[in-house]
């Protein structure tokens, strides 16, 4: 069981501007690894189309811009491992919707803010149970 | 038929993006899958049978998920998409005030004021201020720890404090016990703490139960109220407290403080620890002092009730990182700080698997913290202290033994004593004449019982008494005597 990831600079910096930017609503995106499987080395911001998030606290990637991800990806040699959200204003622990949409094996990673700025970042996996990894950036 | 499987659930059909399949609707799909590639079983359906929240099935562009939708026949060249939908969102505030009591709270122009730095705090703001005002908390106890806990409480706005504590003031708890002071002496605490809630916030719905909390009257006291801080200075309350929150569902903000030592944790919270989870059991009475007899240094509850008040207006608020499931240990003469984990006890007999505990029950505490004396056991005959004072002045052959602490003996010495800490008594019992009567004393007559149950242990034979009440009660007596010698 892989406890640890890495982060890549890039994609680490990447992950960051998108939270700073979608604040004080959600920011999400999906996580790709190069050539390591167990490394994040490229990112890419997804639109949140989730309706009500007046209050900032949904976040939704429609599943056919997904689809189209995914193929693109494909095109490209890299592979979907994960994704991030935002919390703004909150911890980056997993609230209950989180653990409801949680794909076994996938990894997740959630940045917190406050103020509009990135206080914490943890990543979280779902095997069996739903343990946090090390994020290693 | 082509079924385009999402990268993201690869892993369950062989790791295969793209499958051709026979079937012609969505069910028969699902079907085929289940059975073609069983582990996808439980990553596409709950334990219900129920399609997984995060499940979507395309058609094309369409979407299919809905199960009405399911059994349409379709184009043999369509292409069926398997796809998660990813969401979440960031917690729902964690609060245990209800959402309802919140929205019928407001604020005039004097409380925006008054509260004006609560409310430009991001994390607290109207919301978390109005969480404070609509709270309803019982303060299990006003002295030291109390002290801090209720002035923090009623100044940061807590609609509802509720008081309890039997005790009358006297002089040796202004060391600590800052809420009292000498007009107080020999009122009830719960007066003066009223006063001084009163005199921070007079908005404040004060209740004061002059009281002690028993097994009979516990629940009627806690319960219906969102959260009890426990700032008791003994095992039986602490128990009991506990016992009666987790029946009631209500969590605790425990505290204890000891010499320069000081603990805070939040038990009964959710699914968490309870007391009995962390302190299976009381250490035997009479071996850990309580305040009142050990001593604590007077900023210490000041500090633990200042973080306890601090624990419980997060849990209110709802945010940050919290001591549930944890103990926070202060040593403020060395100054260090601890967290410990409490794991929840799965034997515990009241919050475990199979809970023996189901009420609150008149429970033997005495018998509980090992004080009690077991039938089988030679019952300790102990002295009042007239009697001890009388024997004294027939000059009758006796030994007494003092088995307090050099610094406790530094405050009041016992004439004529041997001094024979408890540790070294068993080692000792040679410098005892067993023939004639011995006589041990201490502060409050509690570790006296336990130096004689450590001799009878190590085989001593010869006869043994207690000094009722100890030092504490001796004092009076002698004093009032003519010739007195202490």
């Amino acid at each position: 069981m892989i406890r640890e990831i890495g982060i890549a600079g890039g994609a680490y910096t990447q992950i960051c501007e998108e939270a700073i930017r979608a604040y004080p609503e959600e920011g999400c995106g999906v996580l790709f690894s190069g050539e390591d499987p167990h490394r994040v080395d490229f990112i890419k911001a997804m639109k949140n189309t989730a309706e009500d998030k007046e209050n900032g606290d949904r976040f939704h990637i429609d599943p056919l811009d997904l689809f189209r991800t995914e193929q693109e990806a494909e095109r490209e040699g890299r592979q979907i491992i994960g994704f991030f959200h935002t919390h703004p204003d909150r911890r980056a622990v997993l609230s209950q919707t989180d653990e409801q949409y949680m794909i076994p094996g996938m990894l997740y990673i959630i940045v917190s803010l406050s103020g509009g700025r990135v206080t914490e970042i943890r990543g979280y996996k779902k095997e069996k149970e739903i343990m946090e990894v090390v994020l290693r950036i | 038929m082509n079924v385009y499987i999402s990268a993201t659930l690869r892993n369950f059909f062989g790791k295969n993006a793209r499958l051709e399949t026979a079937a012609t609707s969505i069910r028969e799909i699902l079907n085929w899958l289940k059975d073609e590639y069983p582990e996808s079983e439980k990553v596409l359906f709950d334990e219900n049978g129920k399609l997984r929240s995060f499940i979507r099935i395309y058609a094309g562009e369409e979407n299919r998920t809905a199960e009405d939708k399911w059994d349409t026949v379709l184009s043999k060249d369509s292409e069926v998409l398997l796809l998660p939908a990813i969401a979440g969102g960031a917690p729902e505030n964690d609060s245990i005030i209800p959402e309802e009591r919140r929205k019928t709270v407001s604020f005039d122009d004097k409380e925006i004021e008054r509260f004006g730095r609560h409310l430009m705090l991001r994390d607290i703001g109207v919301k978390g201020q109005k969480r404070i005002k609509a709270a309803r908390v019982v303060i299990a106890g006003a002295g030291a720890l109390g002290s801090a806990v209720i002035q923090y409480l009623a100044a940061a706005g807590v609609g509802t404090i509720k008081v309890v504590d039997f005790d009358d003031v006297s002089l040796e708890n202004l060391q600590s016990q800052v809420i009292h002071t000498t007009r107080d002496l020999n009122r009830p605490k719960v007066a003066s703490a009223k006063d001084i809630v009163r005199n921070i916030n007079r908005n404040i719905n004060f209740e004061a139960e002059n009281t002690k909390l028993e097994a009979e009257n516990i629940v009627d006291i806690i319960d219906g109220y969102d959260l009890v801080i426990d700032c008791t200075d003994n095992y039986k309350a602490r128990y009991l407290i506990n016992d009666a929150c987790e029946l009631c569902d209500i969590p605790v903000v425990f505290g204890a403080i000891y010499q320069f030592e000081g603990q805070v944790g939040i038990f009964n919270y959710k699914d968490g620890p309870c007391l009995r989870c962390f302190f299976p059991a009381p250490p035997p009475s009479g071996l850990v002092p309580t305040c009142a007899e050990g001593g604590a240094i007077s900023p210490l509850p000041g500090i633990i009730g200042s973080i306890q008040a601090n624990e419980a207006l997060k849990l209110i608020i709802g945010i940050g990182d919290h001591l549930a499931g944890k103990v926070l240990t202060v040593d403020s003469l060395y100054l260090r700080f601890r967290i410990l984990d409490v794991k929840k006890d799965k034997e515990c007999p009241l919050c475990g698997a199979h809970p023996t505990i189901k009420g609150v029950q008149d429970f033997d505490y005495d018998d509980f913290c090992g004080l009690k004396q077991k039938e089988e056991e030679i019952p300790i005959e102990g002295f009042t202290p007239e009697e001890l004072a009388k024997r004294i002045e027939n000059g009758d052959a006796m030994t007494i033994v003092d088995v307090r602490e050099p610094h406790e003996r530094a405050i009041q010495k016992f004439p004529n004593a041997l001094v024979i800490p408890i540790g070294q008594l068993a080692r000792r019992q040679n410098e005892l004449d067993p023939e004639i009567d011995t006589i041990f004393v201490c502060k409050q007559g509690m570790r006296s019982v336990l130096a004689i149950n450590t001799l009878r242990e190590a085989g001593y034979k010869g006869p043994m008494y207690n000094l009722k009440g100890g030092i504490d009660a001796m004092k009076d007596i002698m004093f009032s005597h003519e010739g007195a010698w202490l």
